[in-house]
């Protein structure tokens, strides 16, 4: 485990040479994997600059674990041809699916909670860390539907998956607070529920209310600041989970870098606040 | 089958196809405060936004040229047949399909040249992020005697595409990447161009229609003699301009 705490932002295009010039106080930065799986080029050659100053972590949406027809391997293949190219030192995917019968359906769907699925999950999450030759982190996603068949309660089924298959948790607490929300679940039930030793990485985000037919439903946009509620839930995780490397994403109506950076940076300050508390006590 | 491959199919279909696809998916979902049909309809949307912006990150002139609710509509309607969704996860891989389709559409016949205009955004989008080689050193030319030149053939780099259209693509283009640009006039004006990178970055070279066909042969394999040959007889030709605009631009990847 990490005793300091440990700080990243999400890496976006708009800030590639902000990062260059003023190399930021942050500790790392997240990529999206699938961002990444070009031959070369502008991107490929910025990220190479930025990887010599800052450690990197890998977050995938496209691998598509939850998918009963399991997953593709070319695209496994350019996962791990950037794997070795970045050395990560982490790399994750969601619990969700967005891949069947040869279409890619560009957004995080949820599964049903069911022992099939648990079961798809495992196959799909040991196959991919035996390719990669590394332990991997699944991230609970956010979600806006439950399934009629669903069996058990996501933290049960995120805990199963990750026991079974022997990944990580990368515990995203805006997206606890947005499911359980929009679903009436209880966000610290979910968040005591989960086993310390799972837990290897928090993300962080803002997120945006849409009304539907006078009732609210919350969106996991990453477009705005972090809200109090879950500011509370990030304090409650990192008591439960320790100092694990905890990351901002911001992905819409992206700030500059100095307000993504100062953002984040009060997760380090909630770190350390905690730390004194806990010393004090 | 299983249940859980089952209820993929049923929600791919009832996401693209709707109707009554849509009607067999919905008992699937928990019936809580907010009805079934709205939350598919939040995945909807949040999975054509993402195929939207996906096409306007690779044809912004197409989204320039039409404004943002066109050619959004169009993106939609693009990625409605199922035969146009990406079938990778990789969206940079995805929307070499588009520019055709701008050729179909019966709203947007009146702008012919929006589909040559997406081939070359799409070639640009190809070279932006074609593999790394080495290009041609300058330093390996040296050493070949002018026989030897003759004969040899060259390989490009992968990152160089050439395009060639009826429609004046230079001056659309100008309108399309400078905001102060008078409109252009559209009139049926040949086009010739090679796209390629050149450290990281990639440029875009409008040329001759002999400089072009010159090209085409080296890229097709002709010996420098065989491809000199197809174009000697046009009076503006240059061969050492033509050979120094591939060279100074790193395009030519090795020679044989």
């Amino acid at each position: 485990m990490i005793s300091q705490p440990f700080i990243g932002v999400g890496l976006r295009s708009p800030h590639y040479h902000d990062i260059l010039e003023q190399k930021p106080n942050i500790d790392w930065f997240e990529v999206h994997s699938e961002n990444y799986l070009v031959d070369g080029g502008l991107v490929l050659a910025m990220l190479s600059s930025i990887r010599k100053d800052y450690p990197v972590s890998m977050h995938g949406v496209g691998l598509s674990l939850g998918s009963a027809q399991g997953i593709e391997d070319s695209h496994l293949g350019r996962l791990k041809k950037l794997a070795d190219y970045l050395d990560p030192f982490l790399i994750s995917e969601h619990l969700s699916w967005n891949y069947v019968d040869n279409t890619y359906l560009p957004d995080l769907i949820p599964v049903p909670y069911t022992d099939d699925a648990i079961q798809v999950f495992c196959r799909n999450i040991e196959r991919t860390q035996d390719f990669l030759q590394r332990q991997i982190l699944i991230e609970n996603p956010s979600s806006y539907m439950e399934y009629v068949i669903s069996n058990y309660s996501e933290p049960e089924f995120l805990t199963k998956i990750a026991s079974k298959s022997g990944a990580g948790i990368l515990l995203d607490v805006n997206n606890i607070y947005v499911s359980c929300v929009n679903h009436g679940w209880d966000a610290k039930a979910y968040i005591n529920s989960i086993p310390k030793n799972l837990v290897k990485e928090i993300h962080l985000a803002g997120h945006s209310v849409k009304e539907i037919k006078d009732q609210k439903l919350l969106i996991d946009t990453h477009d705005n600041f972090v809200c109090q509620e879950v500011w509370e839930l990030y304090a409650l995780a990192i008591q439960n989970f320790g100092n694990v490397p905890t990351l901002l994403e911001w992905d819409s109506n992206i700030p500059a870098l100095s307000v993504l950076v100062t953002e984040a940076l009060k997760a380090k300050q909630f770190c350390k606040t905690l730390e004194c508390e806990n010393v004090d006590a | 089958m299983s249940t859980l491959e089952t209820l993929q199919k049923k929600f791919c279909s009832a996401v693209i196809l709707g109707g009554e696809h849509e009607e067999l998916f919905l008992p699937e979902i928990k019936l809580l405060r907010i009805s079934p049909n709205d939350l598919l309809k939040v995945y909807r949307n949040g999975i054509f936004e993402n195929l939207r912006n996906a096409l306007k990150l690779t044809f912004t002139g197409i989204w320039s040229l039409l404004g943002d609710e066109c050619a959004n509509s169009i993106a939609y309607a693009f990625s409605k047949e199922i035969k146009n969704l990406p079938n990778t996860s990789v969206l940079d891989d995805w929307g070499g399909a588009f520019p055709d389709f701008l050729g179909t559409l019966q709203a947007i016949s009146s702008l012919p040249y929006l589909k040559d205009y997406a081939h070359f955004e799409w070639l640009y989008h190809l070279s932006s992020c074609a593999e790394n080689v080495p290009s041609l050193s300058l330093d390996i030319l040296k050493t070949i005697d002018e026989e030897q030149a003759d004969g040899s053939r060259f390989s490009f780099h992968p990152s160089v595409f050439l395009f060639e259209s009826t429609f004046p693509i230079d001056l659309i283009n100008n309108v399309v990447t400078n905001p102060d640009a008078d409109s252009f006039d559209l009139h049926l004006k040949p086009t010739y161009v090679i796209i390629g990178r050149s450290n990281s970055r990639s440029s875009v070279h409008f040329i001759s229609k002999s400089y072009w066909e010159f090209f085409a042969c080296l890229k097709n394999k002709y010996s420098l003699q065989e491809a000199y040959e197809e174009v000697q007889s046009v009076e503006e030709f240059d061969l050492v301009r033509a050979l120094s605009l591939l060279l100074s631009n790193n395009f030519i990847h090795s020679i044989v």
